[in-house]
């Protein structure tokens, strides 16, 4: 790395305010223009070889970061540096230290072959043509791209477009790579081999520092050493997923879905003794509560007695332990899928 | 993998890339057919229609008439020649805009401008492809119009005419990166390139000599690089009077420093303000 620190990603008061519809043709016509803040003073660490995520529901602020610190966006205040080099002053040094990919399928030429794509990209990240093939042989290899090396990618499915990309985020053998939302789109199968092939493979074996922003839970959890949670632009929470989790008071959760949920029904939910804290979102067009108590044994009677008492269906129940997402819910009022 | 790459070791790279880009153009290219078909009749029909249309007003492939605003009588020789550099001209302007507008649409603008090879190195790769076509359309409309049309254009002094084009085409790039800037500002600006191509075709002596324009305008075209190549090359090629070469060498590269400075510093603005606003990949 660069500089001496073990910070492989630091930011400092990063922000960014988009602003639309500012022109002079706009004033003439009384039209203002319209603020929308993105990034909202962000400070925030990755260490080298973390493998560290950023969750938060879409338009949070995640990918903006991610531009940021990969030089396609310029912050409006703030400072931040990569692989120890600032993303402002020294772009060029920026660049060459990291690998990214978007979360558009269409980041790729889908008339040309995986490999030409990733020869083309290697010769924009200045390889020479020895270091371009060996680097390009290299990457198929790691990624299991070998056999579909010559078919145009407009032919691959999204999940191989998706390995073709990583495969090209890693040409430079960049110290620091940035995933947005790796796994969007994908089968929950090819999900599962494609985390384990960036936590084991990338992550672990390669040693590479991975920034990644997702809104799934569960990808969270299962790959971040650390997570930062992101919400209206602002980071709201940091640790490991596991503190975060421990970090709830409530030990359980119990999930009902309901055939309908008045809001008196709920008010006296939340007045049981054992409860401390009472959601209401919505499922597939069902009502979805979910209950947080210490000890959901104390209070399920009494809960399955207002709700019936009441006339509505219970349609499913469960209790689980605080996952990510309730931890976010907690925190911010809001769930993931917004 | 190179933190040690030094200035000169960057700069072979970037040569490397350029190389890298230009095969990558062609690749593209080639995966349509339709643009193999339109690259193999383009420059017979475009000739064949110079052809037709001086056979149509004069009668024959020389006037004169003609001469008394040209001085010279060969019409038809004077429009090919015209014809055959605007192709340079309209393919320098909107090529490298309209490949950052492609790139754009098809969403790898973002994979490209993350890169560490400079922006002027992917111009270069895009415009050394458009060059070689715009050249092997003029070479074609040359060689077809001294194989089929009663003139001979494959001339030695034709080697004067390449590097008049060769120093014209800095200054057209320069005017290139002018518009790649407002692709990026404005997105959509295919219509505002096609006015202003016609609008230069118009001001300069591409099918008439400037004598037959108002003042104003003949005035207006001195201010446009195309105007001295067009001038250069038909004096050589032996239709028109002309200052001496170095006149034309000199007056040339005065408009490539001035326009690939101007072309360069307003490209920068615009993808500095693109950046600054998170407009790089909206469409």
């Amino acid at each position: 790395m660069h500089s001496g620190d073990d910070a492989a990603i630091s930011i400092t008061n990063l922000s960014k305010v988009f602003t639309r519809g500012g022109g002079a043709l706009n004033r003439m016509r009384g039209k203002g223009a319209r603020h929308t803040v993105a990034v909202d003073n962000v400070t925030l660490e990755v260490r080298e070889h973390e493998l560290f995520g950023l969750l938060g529901p879409n338009g949070a602020g995640k990918t903006s970061i991610i531009k940021m610190l990969s030089t396609l966006l310029i912050p409006d205040s703030g400072s931040a540096t990569v692989n120890g080099w600032d993303i402002l002053a020294d772009p060029f040094r920026v660049r060459m230290s990291i690998g990214l990919t978007l979360s558009s399928e269409r980041q790729l030429y889908w008339k040309l072959s995986a490999k030409e794509n990733l020869e083309y990209f290697a010769s924009l990240y200045l390889l020479r043509p020895a270091e371009i093939r060996e680097r390009v042989d290299m990457v198929l290899h790691d990624l299991g791209l070998e056999e579909q090396q010559d078919m145009l990618v407009e032919n691959f499915s999204s999940g191989n477009r998706q390995k073709v990309a990583l495969a090209r985020a890693l040409l430079n053998d960049p110290p620091v790579l940035f995933l947005d939302e790796p796994t969007i789109g994908l089968d929950p199968s090819f999900s599962q081999s494609f985390r384990t092939l960036i936590k084991k493979t990338i992550n672990e074996a390669e040693k590479k520092t991975i920034l990644l922003t997702t809104h799934y839970m569960e990808e969270a959890d299962q790959l971040c050493d650390r997570v930062a949670f992101i919400d209206r632009g602002s980071i709201v929470a940091i640790g490991t997923p596991a503190d975060l989790k421990r970090s709830i008071d409530e030990k359980e959760i119990l999930t009902l879905a309901l055939s309908s949920a008045p809001v008196e029904m709920v008010q006296r939910i939340q007045r049981v003794e054992a409860v401390s804290h009472v959601e209401c979102q919505e499922r597939d067009g069902r009502p979805i509560l979910k209950v947080y108590t210490d000890s959901a044994s104390s209070c399920m009677q009494d809960i399955v007695g207002i709700v019936t008492s009441a006339g509505i269906h219970i349609l499913s129940f469960t209790t689980a332990k605080p996952t990510l997402e309730d931890v976010f819910i907690k925190l911010t009022g809001s769930g993931l899928d917004v | 993998m190179y933190d040690d790459i030094g200035s000169w070791d960057r700069a072979v790279r970037e040569v490397y890339a350029i190389r890298y880009i230009f095969h990558k153009e062609l690749k593209l290219w080639k995966r349509y057919p339709s643009r193999i078909l339109f690259m193999l009749l383009m420059p017979f029909l475009s000739i064949l229609s110079l052809y037709f249309q001086g056979m149509g007003l004069v009668g024959s492939t020389t006037s004169s008439a003609f001469a008394d605003v040209a001085g010279t009588t060969e019409y038809l020789v004077f429009i090919i020649l015209g014809s055959a550099l605007f192709i340079f001209v309209s393919t320098a302007i909107w090529g490298i805009g309209n490949s950052i507008r492609r790139e754009q649409m098809m969403g790898t603008l973002e994979s490209l401008w993350v890169a560490p090879a400079s922006k002027m190195t992917i111009f270069m790769g895009i415009a050394l492809f458009d060059g070689l076509f715009s050249a092997y359309v003029a070479f074609m409309q040359l060689l077809l119009s001294s194989l089929l049309l009663p003139v001979n254009l494959l001339v030695p002094q034709a080697l004067v005419a390449v590097l008049i084009t060769f120093l014209l085409m800095f200054a057209l790039y320069g005017m290139g990166f002018m518009f790649t800037g407002l692709v990026l500002i404005y997105k959509e600006i295919e219509d505002f390139t096609n006015l202003i191509t016609q609008t230069i075709r118009m001001m300069t002596p591409v099918s008439y000599p400037l004598s037959v324009l108002p003042a104003p305008v003949a005035f207006l075209a001195l201010f446009i690089p195309h105007t001295y190549a067009l001038e250069a090359i038909r004096g050589y090629m032996g239709v028109g009077a002309t200052h001496s070469l170095g006149y034309y060498v000199l007056v040339l590269l005065a408009f490539d420093v001035a326009f690939i400075a101007t072309g360069s510093r307003l490209f920068h603005y615009a993808d500095t303000r693109a950046r600054r606003r998170g407009e790089i990949a909206t469409h």
